[in-house]
């Protein structure tokens, strides 16, 4: 194709559009996926926060090892934060490993609290 | 003695080796390519830029340059005229029929009678003469001589014009082993293949945790769009430096800016097709580079303030959304932008596929066997259209040229949004994380987080830029929509 007698102007004009056509499309799609997972989130959470109540704590006895006074929150499932009963002599990171472990096979959406660890 | 130096002679001369050392004829091309394609491997290979794909595309690029291999030539169907004695075995019912017939018409003309001569004429042309054919079992059958061929000559119509043929046969001539894979990205089937299991593999949770990242994603598209600019601006030079492209040329070299290596081949194999080896191997080599041209760029256009911002945790997303949110995409864009089905279409799918969980064995088919067996077939024949011929010209320097700005301003672009979402949000969105926009997934939002924790240690950003990330996966794909409505 010869474009030699093309001027600048023209030139640029069309790619121009093309960049506002072309960017002005993107931009307004994405913001108005933007927009509808927006209120999509708020009606999700609206929903769940209207959910049925949780159920009660599950207390779980004779777990081999001690848990630290902070809980981590796994998914869904959030264990309440007490400090349990731990026999002597195990380390802070296997209670945290073992509250861990007990959240992730835990229902979701369940409230429970690991009320002691005892070794075996 | 002679008859054997003779048959060694014929073999050397129809041999590779001896076309590529004809210099004359552009020997030294397929030398060169060869040398490029060793690189290309070395890279792929020792360096590991982006191996799963750069392998396959360096070896295709050598094999296609072995001269006289044939692995890429087309398939060719041709029209060869019958001889008049397969005219006459043709008109007895007897021709062997190896390949399919044609009858071509060749015009359709008056019959006229002179000097008890029957004559066919077209269009007050010289009139041919019927001459009369009687087959085995009696039948009579009017032909006029060609030369070398027959035509036959119908019985008139309703207007009185008679349908004169000529009956050829389909000469067929197989093609190369990459010419019938190739066309699975001709006809735009391998991308789309590969972005199936690219959804399946993909989780969307950091991006529906926070919707805001779309807007990151389509901020990196920015580059695509400067650059098609840049690249229609090189036809200001002269034409006879050959420098200038096309609006679809421009398209497929700027939308290496998407950092998007199956959106990149998808939108060239549809727009410009002889750019396709450079094209692609300039994606990925760029994709490979993400660690080395970002970082510059995000340093350069944010404080170290901006880079210390710890963002806030992000909230959990519940099944259903994770379910609900293919549907929604697929509806919205493919309604308001058809172009885009194909991409985000199959995008789509394999991430329903994926969350759905109820369908475990094909989302595992798609993100494993069948996604490896695709990534085959595109990488050896992508890289099998590197030929030469369209691979050794300065459009090609070029192209890798324009590819790097593509990528560099897309990274500004977003790492730009990042900050004035910085300043609007009150410094509480990490303009770090805009970078990872383009959709090198998930490099880009490795990146991110090293230079976030470059300036903070406690700093953990990788889920967060893991929203724009794959944000821009989907930015790059309807990108492809507009780009491919425009100039499609």
């Amino acid at each position: 194709m010869n474009l030699l007698n093309v001027n600048a102007g023209t030139l640029a004009g069309d790619a121009v559009i093309t960049i506002l056509i072309g960017f002005t499309v993107v931009f307004l799609m994405l913001l108005l996926l933007t927009g509808v997972f927006k209120v999509f989130g708020l009606i999700m959470s609206y929903l769940e926060k209207n959910k049925a109540p949780v159920q009660p704590a599950i207390p779980v006895a004779s777990v081999a090892a001690p848990i630290p006074a902070a809980a981590p929150i796994v998914g869904n499932t959030e264990v309440v934060s007490s400090k349990p009963d731990v026999d002597g002599g195990v380390p802070a990171e296997t209670v945290a490993v073992i509250s861990a472990a007990v959240a992730s096979v835990a229902p979701e959406g369940a409230q429970y609290a690991v009320k002691g660890i005892r070794k075996l | 003695m002679q008859q054997f130096f003779d048959a060694i002679a014929n073999l050397w001369n129809e041999s590779g080796i001896a076309r590529l050392l004809n210099f004359e004829n552009g020997g030294w091309k397929n030398l060169i390519m060869i040398g490029i394609a060793c690189v290309l491997l070395f890279l792929a290979i020792k360096k590991q830029f982006e191996p799963l794909l750069l392998l396959p595309i360096a070896f295709g690029m050598l094999l296609v340059n072995l001269p006289l291999g044939g692995i890429m030539d087309p398939q060719q169907n041709s029209l060869v005229d019958f001889t008049v004695e397969e005219c006459y075995d043709y008109m007895n019912g007897t021709y062997e029929q190896v390949y399919p017939v044609s009858e071509t018409d060749w015009f359709k003309g008056e019959k006229l009678e002179y000097q008890g001569k029957e004559y066919v004429i077209y269009n007050g042309q010289t009139p041919f003469e019927i001459k009369t054919f009687v087959t085995e079992d009696g039948a009579e059958k009017q032909y006029i001589e060609l030369g070398d061929t027959c035509a036959m000559v119908g019985a008139p119509d309703e207007n009185g014009l008679c349908r004169v043929y000529v009956p050829q046969w389909q000469h067929f001539e197989q093609g190369g082993l990459l010419w019938y894979l190739y066309q699975g990205v001709k006809f735009g089937i391998f991308p789309p293949l590969i972005f199936l299991g690219i959804g399946c593999m993909t989780d969307f949770g950091p991006l529906l945790s926070n919707p805001k990242s779309f807007l990151l994603g389509a901020a990196a598209q920015l580059g695509i769009f400067i650059t098609f600019f840049g690249a229609r601006m090189m036809n200001l030079f002269p034409d006879s430096w050959g420098l200038g492209f096309t609006n679809q040329e421009a398209a497929s070299i700027a939308i290496i800016g998407g950092a998007d290596g199956p959106t990149a081949i998808y939108l060239t194999s549809k727009l410009a097709p002889h750019l396709l080896g450079a094209i692609a191997i300039a994606a990925y080599s760029y994709m490979a580079l993400v660690p080395i041209i970002q970082p510059p760029i995000m340093r350069a256009l944010t404080t170290k303030k901006e880079r210390e911002v710890v963002m806030t945790e992000l909230r959990t997303v519940s099944k259903t959304e994770k379910i609900l949110f293919p549907i929604l995409v697929t509806v919205i864009c493919v309604l308001l932008l058809p172009s885009a089905a194909p991409l985000i279409g199959m995008l789509m799918l394999g991430n329903l596929m994926r969350e759905s969980g109820v369908v475990d064995r094909i989302t595992k088919t798609a993100q494993n066997e069948l996604m490896n067996i695709v990534t085959i077939c595109l990488g050896v024949t992508v890289g099998a259209t590197a030929n030469a011929e369209s691979f050794l010209q300065a459009k090609t320097i070029l192209i890798i040229c324009l590819g790097l700005i593509a990528f560099s301003v897309g990274t500004a672009g977003g790492v730009l949004l990042g900050k004035l979402m910085y300043w609007f949000s009150g410094g509480k969105v990490n303009p770090l994380i805009g970078s990872a926009g383009v959709s090198a997934v998930p490099m880009a939002a490795r990146v991110a987080q090293k230079e976030g924790q470059k300036a903070n240690p406690s700093n953990f950003l990788l889920m967060h830029a893991m929203g724009p990330n794959v944000a821009g996966v989907i930015g790059s794909a309807v990108a492809a929509g507009v780009l491919l409505s425009l100039y499609g």
